[in-house]
Formats: structure tokens, sequence, C-alpha cells
């Protein structure tokens, strides 16, 4: 079904063409579409990670699919600012302090979406392990769908709606865990990987938790406060 | 407030680990509960528990890092009445409360401290409660971790849960897994002569090459599977998946028995599940879930050690 941002964009007669416009060449080794961590292994598909976001209805859906994109253990946590009524930053990382915050050793990807001279434009780039990928710049220029975080910057009234960062919670973290725990084990061919043998090794076959789980609540509570203790 | 006027009481379960709700980020409260069954699950294992006291507590976030006690908060009316560490609260509470076959923590523990109250379950980073479909209880973490009661049979030399001999046959294990997989998978290749950082495992290629597991490739100066260690793959990839089917729902304690009857060692047995789960690909991550400290960096010298193998029988321990 159509969002109300596709029709607008639709409306508007946007159509969208990915592709290069600037600056790669396609046998620049930093456009490799894999890429590989140097301790885990753990790759990521770029040309995946580019889509979700030209996707993404906002963060949250985002969030869901870049890690329905991931195959490692970590859930990779977003931090989307609009830096201007023109120019957007989505950050990728692993909170590895639980902290919500981007450190710089924590970053993954940053993807970097500004308008030029009337064209709008969106380029990727690796940090820490994953840095030397760069992606091409993809024009927005014309009308194919997508979804609302691209699209809503066609309507006559955009106003820049994360001015105020939005940064994935502690909370949605374990929420993304558990769901995309499902999606794996409804994916299993995505997930195995083939031995020579010509069976298969498990991997990140999850266990319980289905969309029809409930709770979810932690045990932990954060108040930024001095404490006395309790004898 | 001190610890012993707190409000500290029994709860019916759905309302302790607030399983009527979906993710009350205000959610504070604390209580026990015993329950007939509960799963205590991380990313790569899960295990089920029955006849379990669970004890809800809430630790502060933003408490002092401790190596091994973790700092609770106590609300009541919704206002902080006290702050405790997790050892003065269960020194005080858990001799009152009903026995049980398993206790388990029900607290984040956002520094990862190693707990040292002997027998009780707690987590690794957030713990969070869920309310599966047919009324199965979930606690997710991490990892989950168990201080051992005492030394048991387990033992094999003082500080070792494991002979040196099965530890080269598990070793070898992983060194094949690694061979067997493609690099991008998590596969490696190890070179003729092993870098330092992979020196611990020389012995393991050698012991692999006089079984006629892995052949040195003069011309690419690499270890390589032969066909009879890929036929070895097959059989143990098989030996865990009919683990998994067998026993995946079932209580650790039971498993130990069974296996234990069969004369299978259960550490073969948590090692094999592990192993081809993949949850001890990355051995430098597992330490980090886990809360281990410090944490070896060179996963090779961690294989080799007796510390990755006493946590393991740690999960097997005291059931």
């Amino acid at each position: 079904m159509l969002t109300k941002t596709k029709l607008l964009a639709a409306v508007l007669g946007v159509s969208l063409a990915i592709g290069p416009v600037a600056g790669c060449s396609s046998e620049d080794k930093g456009n490799e579409r894999w890429a590989t961590t140097a301790n885990t292994n753990v790759k990521i598909d770029w040309d995946k990670v580019n889509e979700a976001y030209k996707q993404a209805e906002g963060p949250e859906d985002l969030e869901k699919r870049l890690n329905e994109i991931y195959e490692g253990d970590e859930v990779i946590s977003v931090h989307v600012q609009d830096l201007d009524d023109k120019s957007q930053v989505v950050t990728g990382f692993f909170d590895k302090d639980s902290s919500g915050t981007v450190e710089e050793s924590e970053k993954i990807f940053t993807i970097r979406r500004e308008v030029k001279d009337g064209n709008a434009q969106y380029q990727t780039m690796g940090h820490g392990y994953y840095a030397g990928y760069h992606s091409p710049f993809f024009s927005i220029a014309s009308g194919m769908l997508m979804g609302a975080m691209l699209s809503s910057m066609f309507s006559p009234t955009y106003v820049p709606v994360y001015t105020r960062p939005y940064t994935t919670s502690q909370s949605r973290i374990s929420s993304i865990h558990n769901t995309r725990s499902s999606y794996r084990a409804a994916n299993p061919e995505r997930f195995q990987r083939r031995s020579q043998s010509g069976r298969a090794y498990g991997g990140g076959k999850s266990t319980g938790g289905t969309s029809r789980s409930r709770g979810g609540s932690r045990f932990g509570v954060r108040r930024d406060i001095t404490r006395v203790r309790a004898a | 407030m001190k610890i012993a006027d707190l409000p500290f009481r029994e709860r019916p379960v759905i309302e302790l680990l607030a399983l009527d709700r979906d993710d009350d980020p205000d959610y504070a409260g604390y209580g026990w509960a015993k329950v007939e069954r509960v799963w205590l699950e991380s990313p790569h294992w899960r295990r089920r528990l029955d006849d379990a006291l669970l004890i809800a507590i809430h630790a502060a976030d933003d408490g002092a890092p401790q190596d091994r006690d973790v700092e609770l908060d106590f609300e009541v009316d919704h206002q902080l009445v006290a702050s405790a560490d997790a050892s003065a609260f269960l020194a005080h509470w858990l001799p009152k409360l009903p026995a049980a076959k398993h206790v388990v923590l029900v607290m984040c523990n956002p520094h990862r401290a190693q707990l040292a109250v002997p027998g009780v379950h707690y987590g690794a980073g957030d713990v969070r409660a869920w309310l599966d479909p047919g009324d199965r209880i979930r606690l997710t973490a991490d990892a989950w971790r168990m201080v051992r009661r005492v030394s048991t049979e387990l033992e094999k030399r003082p500080g070792a849960a494991i002979s040196d001999e099965d530890k080269m046959t598990y070793a070898g294990l992983y060194i094949l897994k690694k061979l067997d997989l493609k690099p991008e998978e998590g596969g490696l290749t190890f070179p003729g002569v092993l870098p330092s950082e992979l020196s611990p495992l020389d012995e393991v290629l050698q012991q692999l090459a006089v079984d006629e597991m892995v052949l040195l490739n003069t011309k690419k100066n690499r270890w390589d599977l032969t066909k009879k260690g890929i036929a070895y793959l097959g059989r143990v990839i098989d030996e865990a998946t009919d683990l998994i089917d067998e026993f995946d729902e079932d209580e650790m304690e039971d498993v130990v028995e069974e296996l234990k009857r069969r004369r299978i060692d259960p550490l073969r047995a948590r090692f094999v599940w592990g192993w081809y789960d993949g949850e001890f690909d990355d051995l430098v991550h597992w330490q980090e879930q886990r809360g281990v400290k410090p944490v070896e960096r060179m996963w090779a010298f961690y294989l080799m050690s007796d510390e990755f193998w006493n946590e393991l029988a740690d999960e097997i321990e005291g059931e």
C-alpha cells in the first residue's frame, strides 16, 4: 500500500533514478558491494543498506531493515540528525557501551543526504572495520517509490523533523533483537552456512521469541542522581 | 530505607515481570515468584530451568561499575527509597525465600559484573522478560552465567574442567570448522607457519595432520582440509543437529543425566552445540558478552586456555 508520502512524491512527479552521478569509479575498491569486519568477518551488503535507506518510512523502519540485512550478532543502532532543511546525516553504529551516543569507534557507516543546486542526493561511507567503503552519490531526482524518510523532503510543507536527533534507544535494541530472531528463524536458508560436507552449520538461529511474544521490560533503571546506599 | 525494610515480597509472576504489557520503560517493580518452568536465552543458547525462584530486581544503569557486584535501585510509590549492592541484598533476602531447584536473578547487569553468589543464575547486559505463546516465560540476556558451587567430578586437574586430550580434540574441531567455511562466513586460512597470535594452535594442527584431517599444501603454504576431515565434520554436524533436535526443549539437568547415561561427556555436547550454532565463532565477542574479565584478545590463546572450558563447564555444573 502506498503511504501518503509516497503518493505525494508521485504527485510531485518525482521520479527516482538511482545511479552514480559523481565521484566514484565502479572499479574503485571502496565501492565493493560486500565488506567484512576484521575480527568477526560479518559481512554487510551495502547495496541493501543503500536500498534500505531509500525505502525506509522513518528511523524505526530503517533500524528494522538494517538489522535484517546485517548477519552478525550485534544490533545496529541508528542516529538520525537533520543538520538543516537540506541535509540529513544517518549514522549506523554498534552501541557497545549502551550509552545511546555515537562514539567514533562504534561507527559502522554514515549516510549523508543533501540538496545541492536543487538536486538531492545521498552517499554512504563506511567507518571502522568498514572504512574504505564509499557508495556512489545516489541521485534523488525522480519518482520511483521511496519511503517517507526520503520522499518527505519533496513536500512543499516539509519541515526537518530530526533537528533534535533520533537515536535507537536501549529498549528498542532489545525489541529489534527479538524481531530479528524471528526473522532469522523464518529465513534459515539465508543464515545457514554451508559445510563442504554437504551439511549446513547453524548460526544466529534463535530460539524463542515471536511477534506474538509479550513483555520485554528491562530490569534496570536510570536516574542520573547521587544515591545513598541502604544498609 | 534499610534493605530489611524493603517491601520485597512474593508477587504473581505476570505482574512481577511486567508481562501484562509491552516494553514498559518505567517499570521498576521488584519481588519474587516461584515458577514451574522458565527459559534463559542468549543469542545462541537457551536452557530450560524447572522449579525456579525468580528474584526480580532493578540494576541502576548509571550506578558505579563494579567487577563483582551490581548496584540496585528500589522504589516505593515511584520514589527511590534505597540503593544497595546485589550481594548485600541477596545476603539478607535469599535465606528468607523458599527453596527451589534454581535461583534466577532477573536483573540487568549493565557493567557485566561477575557475581560471586554461588548457585545463582544471572545475566550479562540487559535482562528482559517475555511471555511467549503457550505462556512460556523467557528471560533474555547477552549471556547467562552461574557461579560454580563447588568443584565436581568434571574437574580433571586443579583449575581445569577438561583434560588436555579432550581440549585437543575440540580445538581441532574448531580449526576444522574455520577451514571449512568461506572467509566471508567466518572461515580462516592457516599458513604453514603460524603467526605468533595463532601459535597455540600449532600442536593442534600437527595432531590433525597426523590424524589425516588436514594436509599441508606446500604450493600455497597453507593447511587444507582432507576428504577425511570433511567427512569427520559432517559426522559432528550430524551429532550436533541430533543433540539439538532431541534436547532443545529439555532442562539441563535432564540432559546431563541422559548424556551421562549414554556415556557421552556433557562438556562435549555443550561444545558441539555451540560450535555448530556459531556461538564460539568469535571468541573475543563471546567473552565480551559474558563479562569475562580480562578479555583475552587473542582468540587462539583463549581457546587453548582453561578459562574457556571452565566457563562452559560452569553452565553444566551445579544442576
